[in-house]
């Protein structure tokens, strides 16, 4: 399901336009990036977390080249499935 | 910082920043993430824009031992949700460590070497870790210090440096440079020693010979047999070079004595004469000879087009005996045409984990379709793609090299893409 049909979709069900379903659905987002970038936890009930994690750095060995190489630490977005979701997808 | 935003709190800010009711916001929110459970568990693929998207990985059951009562248990195999966010997303959390890259690290590098760099740079603390305080005037002569002492010192940061980015060369650097000139020096020295004909001859031969090289040596062994003298010696391209352009049909071989002559009487001379004989006689052998080798040239490069277009004859018929072979070999393995439709669900990695028990060898699959795929990360679903036999690429999950040749081969599809 792509991102048009899904706004079409919850457009439907909520009985509004697909306009305001977008604009609603980019201040999610712009409120997701926002907490996220503070490494604030959004929590969604009964389906699940957006977290953000550190990585560490790392050294990976290059499988081409066979060259040591350090890898910067970085922040991942991930995500925890909520044990209702997890049970039902099961 | 670190703390967790539950949904009424998610709803106001949503409510906030679009001047929405609350009331509409939560539905929102309920209602976008019910549909996309739906989807989920449907077992389709949700992409949402400025967050990023859901998929669904089947994780096979696989065996394991009961750890407490030491007997065989099958772990069983779910569904997992997993989450890729947006570029956006994923670039905007990650802002404190943008300015980083992945570096390769330099083996060679030794905390000698690392002490020498220090060296380089005076120390802005003391032993005891206090800053030292130096006065301006100071640093500013201490840069013309650096600015006169560095040129020695110099070079060997710029070194360091280069490895940090690319790799150990400094030491093979060295040789190569060495390695150069030597080569380029060979060739100067050989000119005004062993006439320029030779090296022209040399030049247009081996050129040719690079050229049509593989249908020499195949078609004619005897004649070839006289190409790389004619290539080596000196004194065999000139006489060649007469016979062919006083008789082009005749075979070079009969002729060669009789110019050879020719040849040797200008070579002695060439002994007695650097100190008898008058510059300008040398100036006009030096053009003779010039004329020599630019005919000589022409000469070898005649007589292999002759054989190379022999050469091609006699290919021809070999390529149209390898074609007939090769399709016989298609006719039989037709029949056996193994082929596999791409879905949304579906992608190489998972067929090739179908029919070969490994998500590796997606590159084969993707090697024998790349006709019909460009990006081997984005297949379009509904490609119905040719699954290439196992023994076709050496296929063998249970082998370590096999598997490790596929890992490398996609890595560097990926890099390459």
């Amino acid at each position: 399901m792509d991102n048009k049909k899904l706004v079409k979709t919850v457009a439907a069900n909520m009985g509004r336009t697909t306009a305001d379903v977008e604009k609603l659905l980019d201040a999610l987002a712009g409120v997701l990036r926002t907490r996220c970038s503070e490494m604030d936890t959004v929590s969604i009930p009964s389906f699940g977390m957006f977290e953000p994690r550190k990585r560490n750095e790392r050294v990976i060995v290059s499988p081409g080249s066979g060259k040591r190489m350090l890898v910067p630490p970085k922040v991942v977005v991930g995500f925890k499935v909520s044990g209702v979701l997890k049970a039902k997808l099961k | 910082m670190y703390s967790k935003i539950t949904l009424v709190e998610l709803v106001d800010l949503i409510a906030e920043s679009t001047s929405t009711s609350k009331r509409v916001c939560e539905l929102f929110v309920r209602e976008l993430f019910a549909t996309v459970s739906q989807a989920l568990i449907d077992g389709e693929k949700v992409k949402i824009k400025g967050i990023g998207t859901f998929a669904i990985t089947r994780v096979k059951s696989r065996k394991s031992v009961n750890v407490a009562q030491g007997g065989a248990i099958e772990i069983a195999g779910y569904n997992r949700l997993t989450f890729t966010p947006d570029k956006a997303l994923a670039q905007a959390v990650n802002h404190a460590f943008a300015q980083f890259e992945t570096i390769t690290i330099d083996d060679a590098l030794t905390d000698e070497k690392l002490a020498e760099i220090d060296k380089t740079y005076p120390s802005l603390f003391n032993e005891e870790g206090e800053r030292i305080e130096t006065p301006v005037e100071e640093s500013s002569s201490g840069e013309d210090q650096s600015s006169v002492a560095s040129p020695a010192e110099e070079p060997a940061i710029i070194s360091v440096e280069e490895t940090v980015h690319g790799s150990s060369e400094p030491t093979l650097e060295a040789p190569s440079e060495t390695a150069a000139p030597e080569v380029t020096e060979e060739p100067v020295t050989d000119q005004p020693e062993s006439t320029h004909d030779e090296v022209s001859i040399d030049d247009v031969g081996l050129k040719a010979l690079e050229a049509f090289g593989v249908p020499v040596h195949a078609v004619s062994p005897s004649e070839t047999q006289h190409k790389p003298m004619t290539v080596e010696n000196n004194t065999e391209p000139e006489p060649e070079s007469t016979a062919v352009t006083h008789d082009d049909a005749q075979p070079a071989a009969p002729d060669q004595e009789e110019p050879d002559d020719g040849f040797f009487r200008p070579a002695p001379r060439n002994a007695y004469t650097p100190t008898q004989e008058q510059i300008s006689r040398q100036k006009s052998r030096k053009n003779l000879r010039w004329l020599w080798g630019v005919l000589a040239a022409l000469a070898v490069g005649l007589v292999i087009w002759l054989i190379a277009s022999l050469g091609g004859k006699t290919d021809k018929d070999g390529d149209s005996s390898l074609a007939v072979a090769s399709d016989s070999i298609v006719a039989e393995a037709e029949p056996a045409v193994i082929t596999d439709t791409v879905t949304s669900q579906i992608v190489l990695s998972t067929l090739s984990d179908k029919y070969y028990d490994s998500p590796w060898f997606w590159v084969y699959i993707y090697e024998e379709n790349k006709a019909l795929i460009s990006n081997p990360d984005n297949v379009p679903p509904g490609t119905v793609v040719v699954i290439p036999p196992a023994e076709k690429y050496g296929i063998d999950a249970k082998d370590p090299k096999s598997l490790k040749k596929a890992q490398y081969k996609s890595w560097e599809i990926l890099k390459g893409k």
